[in-house]
């Protein structure tokens, strides 16, 4: 059954590109194997088996057996599964470094039902990649055991992925480790179950029929006739492209990298937060990276000799030392209130305050500094302003604490508001900031403020999440520096956030200078971070 | 922030009753602004925000507030109003060492594995934080049986008394335990200035301890079974020193022990005058307007529901309607004014249960100047192909002077935790050069930037905002960063000019012939060059860079004053 010349013409035409390639190859008499074919267009065994695929319903091919003996790899029940949720062991380990330690209850509750659970626990145990500890609960083992576990899963989910996905078929086409992992994995141990299942059988041959070799033909005309390559300035001028084909690009062949200019995705996400600042109107404040203890600390109520003021939390400046532009009148009156009070209705600290001290200079430790600045300035009322500002705090550095870091604060100022205005304004950055609705407010306590509160909010993944703290400043703060009318003052905890947004797991990551790092940081303003 | 350990089971039975009612442990603790960031076998370890809430520092004081809140448990206090039952006799000699003395005992607390585990607790961390690390305020405790009273507090020669100091078994004077007592060598810097040393001895001239080091260990060893124990509190601050023994006494006295109180009596006067008697209620009746909860709170509360809720809290009341008035309870002294009081009733009241409010005022929302002006020059250099960097303005001293073969002083730090941290940047292209060392694995040509503050050491060390930009490549030299400046420039509508500058202070980092500054309007704004290949090697570089570094031309007042900006 032969068809017409036009007949294979259009079935040419509608032939997908892959499988028109394929058909130009099969130049070869004698029928190819699926890897024969894979090779033949440099493709995977799944995408050669498509093409062919496509000819063999065009009938242009045909599937012919009688090749060789050969094991072929299925999933079984397990393997399924595995492919479609993911390994369980693997998300145990996940689920383990999201939560910390959990009960074998909660873990069935996220993964698997207990019976499934249960003796791949007992083998992660025995492996030594969790502990249980006391009142039942499961913890991580040694991060070195766990890490190399991880690894080998990732591994066995990479195959379960190409066996399932078919792109992979064969056991005897398979590497020397995969093929031992294949075969282990397809026996019952113990009491897991099989992932794998290897069953032998002849392997598929394929050939061109007749129409096939016509078609081929066809094809390799079609080559052959004069494509344009690139359409040049001279193509264009002596409109010789009129009349001619042009060659077919593969369109979805993966271009070269293009770095172009990119804000710093971290950058990024404090101008996403200076902008919603912004639309609640507040106006940003500036400040001073060095500051002097007396707005660092003294402003803010701080007595002198609080435990967060020795010399293990702020970093002092060598030299100079001292600074000689103090207002000294409201130096005055700080000391005073620190004292006995002054006029706030405070019996103060009850301490002789150190005038040098408070003149000492310091890294700014904290943002409140540019608040206290801004009170002291005479500034609008009403107002709300803020400020993002570079801090320093005399800690050890590890991957939860940098040496400087952004803090995002600030201040409203207004003369009816109160601690429910406070509570409406955080939840507000809620919403706004974390996209979340639900929030808690928890007391807590900043020697600058009173009442103080804490705001956490609920993350669809992570669960409840510090937003920030928040205040009325104390009497103690406000009236010396000339204001009297209530303060909120707030801050906003968001490197959590920032580095959950920016997929990083080390706090100095936020300013690393491994710029293969930074292109890898992604910042999408669309609440990335609770999804 | 303090981190205490309390006894499971201890905490555990507890609250039970408050579990029961409905309220988990967490939220329990969160009204006492306290939260578990740990837990172990035995216990469990809970942060306390408040700084100025010492009684929480202990297991008894976070247990009593709970219930308190929750439960509405009164406690008893009336021993404060009792005789002192024993003395202490200070002598003129401590007067300038460690003038401040205090005591109390306690009765029918037989003390078992638990207790004397929370009192070791509490003593410690009273010691360290309340106390300072026991310059302010030190804290002993003694089986009370063996001890003639009175007890006698005076400061005495290096060796003029030997004694036993617990945790070692041979008798030594007092120098040599300050010398080779691992607390002498701990604390006794504390006493360093001295020629007399405290002690503390009973009136058979029996040493109790040697404050604030070591106790004797024939009179100061506190043993399971006890039942009858002395409590002593030293210092230099008299306040702290009472307080110390508010706190220790209100636990003990929680966990069923009687308190008999001492008095101590001075030579000298002091601010509690010639005789003091500890425990003792130090605080003062504060007057609450009743306007300023509505004013604060934003909800009306009269005082009858203040005062129930303040009591639960133990504090006293007196007064009514207009004339209420509070005193806080003996064993706080956090409460300076009555705004502190009025949070109490909030935290009473349940932060949850007040409704938000949203902020009503119209105010204008707008960006500082500077971020205005960084904005703008981070857009033009995106938009020719630059990646920004963002670096720690704190680095170390190699990065600033020996790699880029300089010595352009800037701000240190004195007291410098890691030397990768010890120094602040006075330039920005350090930083970018040292992007370029950790990346030679992204393809070439590498454009980066950076805006950013850098400080300048002066009589007032000031912050200065710069643009830095770099470019590395097999082909890039000083006419790539040239043309980058040029076109900065010119969207800048600043008309500049590059000056040769062979005697530059930055030269060193540079190649001389392909180095100059550039000025805008005669004045020099900035610096421009091929970085030079010592540097490069100094920094593992193999890629041939030149960088460019300005000052941001809005922060140039010379540039406003003269009219070019």
């Amino acid at each position: 059954m032969s068809r017409a010349e036009g007949e294979l013409q259009t079935v040419v035409e509608r032939l997908s590109p892959v499988a028109r390639r394929l058909l130009r190859k099969m130049e070869d008499v004698s029928p190819y194997s699926a890897s024969g074919l894979a090779k033949l267009i440099g493709e995977s065994e799944a995408k050669a088996v498509g093409a062919i695929g496509w000819l063999i319903a065009n009938g242009l091919a045909k599937q012919e057996s009688g090749g060789q003996l050969k094991h072929r790899v299925s999933l079984a029940d397990t393997g399924r599964l595995f492919y479609a949720e993911g390994v369980t062991q693997a998300r145990v380990i996940d689920l383990l470094r999201d939560k910390g330690s959990l009960t074998i209850e909660e873990i069935c509750r996220e993964v698997r039902p207990k019976e499934e659970l249960n003796p791949i626990l007992g083998s992660m145990k025995k492996a030594g990649v969790v502990r249980f500890e006391s009142g039942g609960r499961v913890v991580l083992g040694e991060e070195s055991t766990v890490a190399k576990a991880e690894e080998e899963y990732r591994k066995v989910y990479e195959l379960i992925k190409d066996v399932g996905s078919e792109a992979r078929v064969y056991w005897d086409n398979m590497t020397v480790d995969e093929r031992k992992k294949t075969e282990e994995m397809s026996r019952k141990r113990g009491k897991g179950k099989a992932v794998f299942r290897i069953a032998r059988e002849v392997e598929m041959l394929y050939a061109l029929t007749t129409d096939g070799q016509r078609a081929r033909l066809i094809c390799k005309d079609e080559e052959g006739a004069e494509e344009i390559d690139s359409l040049t300035p001279e193509i264009l001028e002596k409109e010789s492209w009129r009349g001619r084909a042009f060659r077919k690009y593969d369109i979805a062949t993966a271009p070269a990298k293009l770095t172009g200019g990119r804000k710093h995705p971290y950058g990024l996400f404090l101008d996403f937060v200076r902008k919603k600042l912004m639309a609640m109107g507040f106006e940003e404040m500036e400040g001073r990276l060095i500051e002097t203890e007396f707005w660092n600390n003294d402003a803010l109520f701080m007595p002198q000799d609080h435990p967060a003021r020795e010399i293990h939390d702020v970093y002092l400046i060598k030299e100079p030392k001292y600074s000689k532009k103090l207002p000294r009148t409201l130096v005055k009156r700080v000391a005073e209130t620190h004292r006995s009070g002054w006029k706030t209705g405070s019996a103060g600290w009850g301490y002789e305050f150190d005038v040098r001290r408070t003149a000492r200079f310091v890294l700014r430790s904290q943002g409140t500094a540019n608040s206290a600045r801004m009170l002291a300035s005479i500034p609008r009322v009403p107002g709300k302003y803020f400020a993002i500002a570079r801090c320093f705090r005399y800690d050890r550095v590890d991957s939860t604490h940098a040496p400087d870091f952004y803090q995002i604060e600030g201040i409203v100022i207004s003369p009816g508001i109160n601690f429910r205005h406070l509570l409406g304004l955080l939840k507000l950055f809620a919403l706004e900031i974390a996209g979340s609705e639900e929030v808690k407010f928890i007391p807590s306590y900043f020697p600058f403020t009173e009442p103080s509160v804490e705001i956490i909010f609920k993350h669809e993944k992570l669960g409840w999440m510090e937003l920030g703290g928040a205040g009325i400043f104390r009497k103690e703060v406000t009236l010396p520096l000339g204001i009297d009318i209530p303060v909120i003052a707030w801050g906003l905890g968001l490197d959590r956030m920032a580095m959950v947004t920016l997929s990083i797991n080390d706090i100095r990551d936020l300013f690393t200078s491994d710029l293969g790092k930074i292109l890898q940081m992604k910042f999408s303003p669309l609440y990335s971070y609770l999804s | 922030m303090p981190t205490i350990e309390v006894k499971k089971a201890y905490l555990d039975r507890c609250l039970k009753s408050i579990k029961e009612a409905g309220v988990g442990i967490e939220e329990a603790l969160s009204s006492v602004k306290a939260e578990i960031k740990g837990e172990d076998a035995d216990y469990y370890k809970i942060d306390v925000a408040d700084t100025n809430r010492p009684d929480l520092f202990t297991a008894e004081g976070i247990v009593k507030e709970l219930q308190g809140i929750y439960r509405k448990e009164k406690f008893d206090y009336s021993f404060l109003n009792q005789k002192p039952s024993h003395r202490i006799e200070v002598l003129d000699s401590v007067r300038e060492i460690r003038p401040f003395v205090g005591a109390f005992l306690v009765k029918g607390l037989t003390v078992d594995e638990d207790s004397l585990d929370s009192l070791i607790k509490m003593q410690e961390k009273l010691c360290e934080t309340l106390g300072r690390k026991r310059r302010r305020v030190a804290i002993g405790v003694y089986e009370a049986s063996a001890i003639k009273f009175p007890v006698r507090y005076g400061a005495f020669g290096p060796k003029s008394y030997r004694f036993v100091p617990l945790g070692l078994d041979d008798e030594m004077d007092l120098k040599d335990i300050l010398k080779k007592h691992p607390k002498g060598i701990e604390y006794g810097h504390l006493l360093k200035d001295f020629s007399k040393y405290p002690l503390l001895l009973d009136a058979n001239d029996e040493v109790l301890s040697l404050p604030p080091i070591i106790n004797s260990k024939k009179m100061g060893e506190v043993k399971i079974g006890s039942n009858y124990l002395f409590v002593e509190a030293t210092g230099l601050d008299q306040r702290a020193v009472t307080l110390a023994l508010n706190i220790i006494s209100f636990c003990l006295s929680f966990r069923g022990g009687t308190i008999e109180r001492c008095e101590s009596v001075y030579p000298y006067s002091t601010p509690f005058g010639e005789n003091q008697v500890t425990p003792m209620q130090m605080n003062k009746a504060l007057r609450i307007d009743m306007k300023e909860p509505k004013r604060i709170l934003g909800v009306e509360i009269g005082w009858e529901d203040a005062a129930e809720k303040l009591m639960r809290l133990g504090y006293e009341i007196h007064g009514r309607g207009e004339n209420f008035q509070v005193i806080a309870p003996y064993y706080r002294s956090d409460c300076m004014h009555q705004y502190d009081i009025i949070e109490d009733i909030a935290i009473v009241k349940g932060y949850n249960s007040f409704a938000p409010l949203p902020l009503t005022d119209f105010t204008m929302g707008s960006l500082s100047r500077e971020q205005e002006e960084m904005d703008n020059i981070r857009d033009i250099l995106v938009g020719m192909g630059f990646q920004e960097i963002i670096s720690n303005i704190l680095v170390s001293r190699a990065e600033l002077y020996e790699r880029m073969r300089q010595e352009q002083e800037a701000v240190e730090i004195e007291n410098v935790m890691t030397e990768s941290y010890s120094i602040l940047r006075n330039w920005l292209i350090p930083g970018l050069v040292k992007v370029e060392s950790n990346s030679s694995q992204i393809e070439y040509p590498h454009r980066i930037f950076e805006v950013g503050e850098v400080v300048l050491k002066e009589d007032e060390p000031r912050a200065e905002l710069r643009l830095a930009c770099l470019m590395s490549g097999r082909e890039i030299n000083f006419t790539d960063v040239h043309r980058t400046l040029e076109s900065l420039l010119e969207t800048l509508s600043l008309p500049y000019k590059l000056q040769a500058a062979p005697d530059h202070s930055f030269i060193g980092s540079f190649i001389e012939g392909r180095f100059g500054t550039v000025e805008v309007n005669g004045k020099e704004i900035g610096i421009i060059g091929e970085l030079h290949p010592e540097v490069l090697y100094n920094w593992s570089i193999k890629m041939p860079a030149s960088a460019l570094e300005i000052t941001l031309p809005s922060n140039l007042s010379c540039l406003i004053r003269d009219g070019v900006l």
